[in-house]
């Protein structure tokens, strides 16, 4: 496994974004692709903290092995395509486009562009492809993320069916269904939304924004659905959120897999949530 | 343009090691990029083009990607009784992981090696020597290590006992097609302008320049233009 640094200049966040990338170079052969998941972080992340706070090396050397058997029966035939995991920084955005308009803090035309959206369901994905060994096959792509992350994989995953195969939130933070007094820090504060939603009022009730309503739209349009894996922590105070969509998605009869595991809101419980995601690659 | 840092297990020199990778980022669906092993000198690693130079804007018309690897005080010669195949592992392992990593061509005409200093020595080395996987070399301010410097003998530094070996390779073996540029005020200047005659004298085709300058960046930063321009002239107005 090669641990990839990567500085893209990237146009629909017109900026440079960092990434850290898991690619198997010495194992693969010519040609060969590998299967990816996207990994996303949570508010107040980066690149880095998949890679520094969870075994995810060791976990994605051991998951690699087992895609092929070379030990059984002598022969080296393959039993699956390997994993690549990208991971980009992708700051406090809530995997989002942030609209252009007053920036309420600083009172000038908001006119960086950060399309948060545009780069993880579109850009990230072909550049990616273009410039790694990744397969192109929707099948073989996954999108995951912890809390904000957990929010961004799965409106990603929903908002491009066609490129997302597999969809994998842990300890959903699912801002939209937050109780107003619920948000007491600066990142899910009524400034900060209202600079990435525009009308976060309204993002509410938006089957544009809100996962459940997401959900219910493509249900009705006969989407076909990435699979979907949600994981919580017993003790997460998010938990209601995750446990709502989860009844939701059962009304609406919609195929997913639910678990609890013990934890908060936490890198033990992310760990775990990233081999339960590793088992469904 | 990509900037890539990469970590990765190298078998010819039994450890892990970094190289840094430029891409360009408008790379097409099926495209093979050409490559170019770039080294850096003796004291350096694989992080000083990106630091001392332009390089990574300089490269931005070609289609080009750049592989810039850590080579130590190795002169990237192969040393057996340490386990550590420098040589092996630039002109060989190196191309065959970054292709299976990155869309690069693996056609000899597509693969490049040059350097600076120490890198250029093993550059023109390489490209009398590997002629297989280099279609071109070159070299700035090159060290071409000769048998009587004592630390090199018996790892194969020497550049008329590298040409002698690539001159006898059986057809259609070719060695890469030379460039040498060097500064006049560079004390590598005599060993460099000695391997230009004797280039001529065997008749063999290669660009040869000497420039003002000396032993230092601002001399290799101006000069890898040229290198850029020698290996893709097709490219010069970019694509």
């Amino acid at each position: 496994m090669a641990i990839l640094h990567m500085d893209i200049e990237s146009a629909a966040m017109g900026r440079t974004v960092t990434l850290s990338a898991y690619v198997p170079s010495e194992a693969l052969k010519e040609g060969e692709t590998c299967k990816t998941l996207y990994l996303l972080h949570g508010v107040q992340g980066s690149y880095m903290n998949w890679l520094t706070a969870t075994n995810l090396f060791r976990m994605t050397a051991s998951h690699n092995a087992t895609c092929v058997d070379s030990s059984k029966n002598g022969s080296a035939e393959k039993q699956g395509k390997r994993l690549a995991i990208i991971i980009p920084s992708a700051g406090n955005g809530f995997y989002h486009q942030i609209p252009h308009g007053e920036d309420p803090v600083w009172q000038v035309p908001f006119a960086h562009k950060h399309d948060y959206q545009r780069f993880f369901g579109e850009e990230l994905v072909e550049l990616t492809r273009n410039l790694l060994p990744l397969s192109r096959l929707r099948e073989d792509t996954a999108i995951a993320g912890l809390s904000m992350g957990g929010y961004g994989a799965l409106r990603t995953a929903l908002l491009y069916p066609e490129t997302f195969g597999f969809a994998g939130g842990l300890s959903n933070a699912l801002i939209t269904r937050y109780a107003d007094e619920a948000r007491t820090s600066f990142y899910n504060s009524d400034e900060v939304l209202q600079v990435i939603f525009g009308d976060f009022q309204k993002a509410k009730t938006d089957p544009k924004e809100d996962v459940e309503l997401m959900f219910r739209k493509a249900l009705e349009a006969g989407t076909t659905l990435p699979r979907v894996y949600l994981a919580c922590g017993e003790q997460d105070p998010l938990r209601p959120l995750s446990v709502n969509l989860h009844r939701a998605l059962e009304s609406m009869g919609i195929p997913h897999e639910y678990e609890e595991h013990p934890g908060s809101h936490e890198w033990a419980f992310w760990e775990w949530g990233l081999g339960r995601i590793l088992e469904r690659l | 343009m990509a900037v890539i840092q990469m970590d990765f297990m190298s078998g010819a020199l039994q450890r892990w090691t970094t190289a840094q990778i430029l891409l360009p980022e408008d790379v097409k669906k099926g495209e093979k990029l050409k490559t170019l092993i770039l080294l850096h000198g003796n004291g350096g690693n694989h992080t000083d083009w990106l630091n001392y130079s332009n390089i990574a804007r300089y490269v931005r018309p070609y289609p080009l990607a750049v592989i810039l690897p850590d080579g130590d005080n190795s002169y990237y010669l192969n040393f057996p009784e340490r386990g550590e195949y420098y040589e092996e592992f630039i002109a060989k392992e190196l191309p065959e992981l970054m292709g299976c990593t990155f869309p690069l061509s693996d056609k000899r005409e597509d693969t490049f090696i040059a350097g600076l200093s120490m890198g250029g020595g093993a550059a023109i080395r390489m490209g009398l020597r590997r002629g297989d996987v280099f279609s071109k070399a070159a070299g700035l301010s090159s060290g071409l290590t000769v048998q009587a410097e004592a630390r090199m003998v018996g790892h194969g530094s020497d550049i008329y006992a590298a040409y002698e070996e690539g001159k006898q390779k059986e057809p259609p073996y070719e060695m890469a097609r030379l460039f040498l540029s060097i500064g006049e005020e560079d004390p590598l200047l005599h060993i460099n302008r000695r391997f230009h005659t004797f280039l001529e004298k065997e008749g063999v085709d290669h660009v040869y320049e000497e420039h003002p300058g000396a032993h230092n960046w601002d001399f290799w930063d101006g000069h890898i233009r040229d290198v850029l321009a020698f290996l893709m002239p097709e490219e010069k107005e970019g694509r």
